[in-house]
């Protein structure tokens, strides 16, 4: 392989695959980064056997061929080079020669042969959307993710394509619950998948970085996506999602609706004396007003009360205050409304009737 | 009608009678075969299995083999070639001497046995079905003795009835062979199970390699060597790091020579050896030689040999727990090694060897014992009253405690963090030498214990309740006491004979797994009690573990100001001495202690 390619769109292509790269994996060779060149492009890829991305990017090729090379270092050294310069690559005797400027360095690297590419499943269901909703929609659920790798489906988020033509992304750790719609404006084939935590978050940074729009595909054991010149696709998690729908309260019968900037600084100073594992808070709702309380076995009390429209009965429900901001940190617009039924019920948050995102919290008993 | 009633029994009627206590389950037939081949001096034992030995054991050896006669004689009851005379009986350094188990097999099964003598021939095949007539024709001659057991019970329908699924009774059978194969590590062992190889273990192996491929990698990782002699007892063993715990004893073996025991006061007395590095609800992982002279252990005690009965037990007791003590204290050097060369190579001029000191008080100290009470930890639980003579020579001297001037702990100014897992600081008089996780870990559970006092456990109700499938002993347990969980913040709801809906998790822990947190609770309860005592340790140990996770781990690096910080937070925390698990998290070097060390004073 002897090539050359312009340092930007090299590191660019480098550091997407970087992010998969497990650091320590059993399989030597899945430290590195497998480099391809042909025609007139480079496609640099890296898997760490669960996600894999390939990246595409313009080059002079003189020779054709590939290597693989430790992901990391090469990274560190484009790094370094002069960002306006081209830089040149050719393996030579078993290393990877990289010339840029006076800059010479000389990588070890592994054959190619052995590197398990990127394969992409045939099949499936696929869409086309905006990066910038898809990565929206991501950043709105995926707090909701739990960490309990013994259900493992509660460690990745929903894709789902329902009857309505609508894409949602559905996450929860079983204490409280993230989803988002999004109108695709055409029929789908539904389906259903669990993608693992790693694959959402490089699908939510592939698409912040994608101006136009990206392509989803929903296959059987796989999802993929095409965004500008990168192609991510990632194994499933190999379970049944809960019936999320059952958990959603849909006739809570009380509203009462908040300012959500102020709704958040108050939790937030009052979260300072709360327990400092379970933050747990005491919301007093009672007609205008909401009072916030907390406090902890060192006698340490903190106390504040908001206005806000409501005009139920008088009800008080603990929370983990964690949780409730978690939510208000995604939230977009000025007003917060908040459905519930009693102290021990589920708890519905949104920003308005026809709001794309939907929240649930289960409150605490403290 | 006589008037005579009592008469001898047919022997096939009392050869299944003894059969009812030898042969318990196919796992025991192959314990007494195998015993057998290792009687004959096999260097090679194939074991076969299918449907979990229902329908065949197969026992293959390469061991001395018997004559035409021998065979036949084998198979009546009380017929042995190991022993002859009672005073033999007193001191048997092999592993049968009942003469019952061929015969009592063969009462309860079809079994052919193919077997020659070393140089013969010719070789002889024995059938016996049932205890009925035995019947002999000769065979090609072949190396050692092979027998074959099939449809075992086929007589004994009621027996039969008793067996456990096949999964179960196969379980039992690999785990029977893997305490065997360690038991004789220079003996090759193979188990085949329908056909599936369970357990390959080649001839010739050291301890250590054995046990690495029986008990695994992670355990091998995760254990020290220790090995001591004791009044005229030598223990071996690989015990396990204080870390590397166990939920019930079923991870400890113990070869009392070259037997496999399973015996209540070596358990305790292990457990003893762990006592203050592990949660009372643990149990350590361990696999432990004890070679004696035969005199002083009496086998004849249990039919099928499990139990054993020695002269000394106090000395036995005490030599188990200077042997896990040893290795335990082994781990605890290679802490303070980190300070100086000098130091290390003082203490591997030691081998993990340190003899305890004999009772008479007449042999000299070892210098490991006196390089390790150089770094003193702070004092550890409470000493084991009868393994007393096993601990003098122990860490846990209190010498000068670190505390400064005015009564209270001083552990100094950092001087600088060592390998990402120590801080190293100047106090007036010396050194100290901080496990930082070890201390961080014993913060926060403190911190954690304080939050809790005086005020019930917030509960997280789940958003969707979590089945949980315990087993049937939990389940039985749990109908009954699904209250007392609402003390611990869960709440769980039956769903059938051995199902449950698990509805809320205690706050605190609410991003742990649901099943799992409440197995653990379950577990707890059932051993401790649900009284408040047992409560109490069922708290202290989920803290625990809390703390640990939560806390700085070793291999941060530290800033000086972070160093600082968790020095003054030691100094304001109680029981500071040890981590939850007994580690110590500091340990001391006094200037007079260092001169010592570097010689320029006696
Ligand atoms: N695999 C074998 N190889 C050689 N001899 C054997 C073997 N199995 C049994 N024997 C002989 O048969 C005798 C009877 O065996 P057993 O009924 O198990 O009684 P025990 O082992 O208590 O003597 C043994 O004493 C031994 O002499
Ligand atoms: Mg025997």
């Amino acid at each position: 392989m002897h090539i050359t390619v312009s340092r930007n769109n090299i590191l660019g292509a480098v550091q997407r695959c970087q992010n998969v790269v497990e650091r320590r994996h059993t399989v030597p060779i899945l430290s590195n980064i497998l480099l391809r060149a042909s025609d007139d492009d480079l496609t640099a890829s890296a898997t760490d056997l669960e996600v894999g991305i390939r990246a595409r990017v313009d080059a002079s090729v003189q020779e054709a061929g590939g290597t693989t090379v430790a992901a990391r270092k090469l990274f560190d050294v484009l790094k370094e080079l002069d960002a306006d310069a081209d830089v040149e690559l050719k393996t030579e005797d078993g290393f990877l020669r990289i010339a840029s400027g006076r800059s010479r360095f000389k990588l070890a690297t592994m054959a190619p042969d052995d590197f398990p590419d990127v394969q992409e499943e045939s099949g499936g269901v696929a869409v086309r959307l905006d990066g910038a909703d898809l990565a929206a929609m991501i950043a709105s659920t995926s707090f909701a993710m739990s960490t309990d790798e013994t259900r493992k489906y509660l460690t990745g988020t929903l894709f789902e394509l329902d009857g309505d033509g609508r894409l949602n992304l559905v996450a929860t750790d079983g204490h409280r619950l993230a989803l988002m719609r999004r109108n695709l404006g055409q029929p789908v084939e539904t389906c259903q998948s669990i993608v693992p935590r790693k694959a959402v978050v490089e699908i939510r940074k592939l698409c912040e970085d994608e101006p136009g729009q990206v392509e989803l595909r929903i296959g059987e054991r796989q999802i993929g996506l095409n965004a500008g010149g990168c192609t991510l696709v990632s194994k499933l998690i190999d379970a049944r999602f809960p019936n999320y729908a059952d958990v959603i309260p849909v006739n809570n019968p009380e509203l009462a609706t908040a300012s959500r900037a102020e709704l958040d600084q108050i939790l937030r100073r009052i979260m300072i004396v709360a327990n400092e594992f379970t933050h747990d808070v005491r919301l007093l709702l009672r007609p205008g007003e909401m009072v916030v309380s907390a406090h902890n076995t060192d006698q340490e009390q903190a106390e504040e009360s908001l206005e806000l429209d409501y005009a139920g009965p008088e009800t008080e429900i603990g929370f983990n205050a964690r949780y409730i901001r978690d939510v208000l940190g995604v939230m977009k617009g000025d007003a917060v409304r908040i459905h519930f039924r009693d102290g021990l019920s589920p708890v519905l948050l949104d920003e308005s009737e026809d709001a794309a995102a939907q929240f649930v919290i289960m409150p605490m008993r403290i | 009608m006589s008037q005579h009633v009592v008469h001898l029994l047919p022997p096939a009627v009392a050869n299944q009678i003894a059969a009812g206590e030898v042969v318990e389950r196919p796992a025991s037939i192959v314990k007494e075969l195998v015993e057998n081949s290792l009687d004959a001096g096999a260097r090679r034992i194939v074991v076969r299995i299918e449907q979990a030995g229902r329908r065949l054991i197969e026992v293959d050896d390469d061991g001395c083999g018997m004559s035409a006669r021998d065979a036949e004689m084998a198979m009546r009851r009380h017929a042995t070639s190991k022993l002859s005379s009672a005073e033999e009986l007193a001191a048997i350094a092999s592993h049968g001497f009942r003469g019952e188990a061929l015969p009592s097999i063969a009462s309860v099964s079809r079994l052919t046995m193919h077997t020659a003598l070393g140089e013969a021939t010719e070789g002889v095949e024995l059938t016996q079905e049932g205890g009925g007539p035995c019947r002999l024709r000769p065979a090609p001659p072949r190396r050692g003795t092979r027998v074959r057991v099939r449809d075992l019970f086929f007589n004994t329908p009621a027996r039969a009835r008793f067996l456990r699924t096949d999964r179960t009774e196969e379980a039992v059978i690999v785990e029977t062979m893997r305490a065997l194969a360690m038991a004789s590590p220079s003996v090759g062992f193979r188990l085949e199970c329908d056909g599936r190889k369970r357990l390959d273990a080649p001839p010739g192996q050291a301890r250590e390699a054995r046990v690495r491929l029986v008990m695994g990698r992670e355990f091998a990782d995760n254990q020290r060597p220790a090995s001591i002699e004791y009044h005229g007892i030598q223990a071996h063993g690989c015990l396990g790091l204080p870390t590397c715990h166990h939920r019930n004893a079923e991870r400890m073996f113990f070869f009392v020579n070259g037997r496999v025991v399973r015996d209540r006061q070596l358990i305790a007395a292990l457990r003893a050896g762990y006592r203050d590095v592990l949660f009372h609800d643990r149990f350590p992982q361990a696999v432990l030689w004890l070679e004696m002279d035969p005199a002083l252990v009496d086998v004849n005690v249990h039919p099928a040999k499990r139990e054993v009965r020695f002269r000394h037990p106090q000395e036995v007791r005490a030599a188990v727990i200077a042997c896990a003590r040893a290795a335990i204290a082994e781990g605890g050097q290679t802490v303070s090694s980190t300070v100086g060369e000098q130091a290390v190579a003082a203490l591997a001029r030691n081998p993990a060897t340190p003899a305890p000191r004999s009772r008479a008080g007449t042999s000299p100290r070892p210098d490991a014992a006196t390089l390790r009470a150089l770094f003193t930890a702070p004092a550890g639980g409470t000493p084991d009253a009868a393994g007393l003579e096993a601990t003098e020579w122990e860490v846990a001297e209190p010498d000068a405690p670190a505390w400064g001037e005015s009564g209270r702990l001083d552990l100094g100014a950092p001087l600088a963090q060592i390998h990402r897992c120590y801080i190293l600081a100047q106090t007036a008089d010396g050194v100290v030498l901080v496990d930082q996780h070890a201390a961080a870990e014993r913060i926060a559970y403190e911190r954690l214990k304080r939050q809790l006092a005086g005020r019930g456990i917030a509960s997280q109700p789940l958003l969707a309740p979590e089945r949980w499938q315990p087993d049937a002993r939990t389940s039985a347990w749990l109908h009954e006491h699904l209250d007392e969980l609402a003390r611990f913040g869960f709440a769980a709801e039956p769903k059938g004979e051995e199902c449950f809906a698990i509805t809320a998790v205690p706050a605190l822990l609410a991003g742990e797994p649901p099943a799992e947190l409440l197995a653990e609770l379950v577990e707890s309860l059932m051993r401790h009690g649900a009284e408040a005592e047992g409560a109490g340790r069922v708290l202290e140990r989920w803290l625990g573990n809390r703390a640990c996770k939560g806390a700085i781990k070793s291999g941060r690096a530290l800033s000086p100001a972070e160093q600082e910080a968790l020095l003054r937070q030691m100094e304001e925390t109680p029981n500071i001495a040890q981590c939850n698990h007994g580690r110590p998290t500091y340990a001391r070097l006094s200037l007079a202690a260092l001169e010592r060390l570097f010689g320029r004073k006696e």
